[in-house]
């Protein structure tokens, strides 16, 4: 059992070591094969735009932000 | 009418007033008070995604509407960055409504860090929409700072009171050449009237009629006095006067008794 962990959403996420790829995550965390969702993500409070997902490091203790489209005025 | 399209960025706009997507009873009612209220732009927040979510909310939204993702919650210049650099990349859009606020009681505009955010945001290239108080020079000074649409409250949002200081809201109007619409404190059609008949470029609201209950109605409602002030103020208003000025001549009549 890995004793590192990211937080996803402000909920702890076990990660077996640094990921050296962030969209591997977010797969993992959908539990899905492929992404289509209007989605966009910031790690450690800075925006990781979609075309850097593949190749950004994802290490413990990192803060990772997901978000959407939602209701608003 | 049909002519008197407004152009934001360079796209143009039949209707007049943007309408915020929030605090509806369901869906289902959202898109119809949105079709009623023949709104081309709705205002969306950025939030974290929801796994258990069925549907995402964008999916259930008419793609045909053009969204404008707005900076609400936040009370910071680092937070209204991120979430204006999360909202372009979600939305792939680089217009944004830019809501500071100073506490959590009136939601009132934080003018200070909402001046300086709007300097960093416009050099990153967004287009903003700058939700502010009715103070005339603040106004003038986001306007000449670039952004694209000033957007003065009438009274806090969601209160429902209407228009508080309209000598300052006619100030604004004379000083501002660019557009101005107003946003917050509207809780019924003759408020978005009178603001129209104004002289303003458009409306921002959601509350009236979102809470309201017929929203369907409401949404409607406020379209139709969007369009009526409008008209009103493109027609040329008669001046005011403390003294009588009769509408029917004395001349050709029958006697003075």
């Amino acid at each position: 059992m890995s004793n590192n962990f990211c937080t996803i959403n402000g909920t702890k996420f076990q990660i077996e070591k640094e990921i050296n790829n962030l969209y591997i995550l977010l797969l993992c965390f959908f539990k899905v094969k492929k992404l289509n969702l209007s989605i966009a993500v910031a790690v450690n409070e800075e925006l990781v735009q979609k075309s850097e997902w593949k190749k950004k490091v994802v290490k413990n203790g990192d803060r990772v932000e997901i978000v959407q489209p939602f209701f608003g005025g | 009418m049909n002519k008197d399209k407004i152009i934001i960025d360079g796209k143009k706009f039949n209707s007049r007033l943007i309408m915020g997507t929030a605090q509806y009873p369901n869906i289902d009612v959202l898109n119809k008070s949105l079709q009623a209220s023949e709104t081309e732009i709705v205002t969306v927040s950025i939030r974290r995604f929801k796994k258990d979510e069925k549907m995402p909310f964008i999916n259930q939204i008419d793609k045909k509407l053009t969204f404008l993702p707005n900076t609400a919650g936040c009370f910071t210049k680092k937070e209204a960055l991120l979430t204006a650099e999360l909202a372009r990349e979600s939305l792939n859009t680089n217009w944004l409504k830019l809501e500071l606020i100073s506490d959590h009681e009136m939601l009132l505009p934080d003018p200070i860090e909402l001046f300086s955010t709007c300097e960093e945001l416009i050099k990153m290239k967004f287009k903003i929409f700058a939700y502010c108080s009715d103070d005339p020079i603040l106004c003038k000074r986001l306007e000449d700072l670039g952004c694209e649409v000033v957007m003065p409250l009438v009274s806090p949002i969601g209160s429902a009171m209407g228009i508080r200081n309209e000598h300052n809201l006619q100030i604004i109007r004379d000083i501002c050449k660019g557009l101005v619409f107003v946003d917050a404190g509207i809780g019924v059609p003759s408020h978005a009237s009178r603001i129209m008949e104004l002289g303003f470029d458009g409306v921002l609201l959601n509350s009236s009629v979102a809470r309201s209950l017929d929203p369907i109605t409401m949404a409607k409602a406020m379209s139709m006095s969007v369009k009526s002030g409008r008209l009103g103020y493109l027609s040329g208003a008669i001046e005011k006067s403390k003294r009588a000025v009769e509408s029917t001549t004395f001349r050709g009549k029958i006697s003075n008794f």
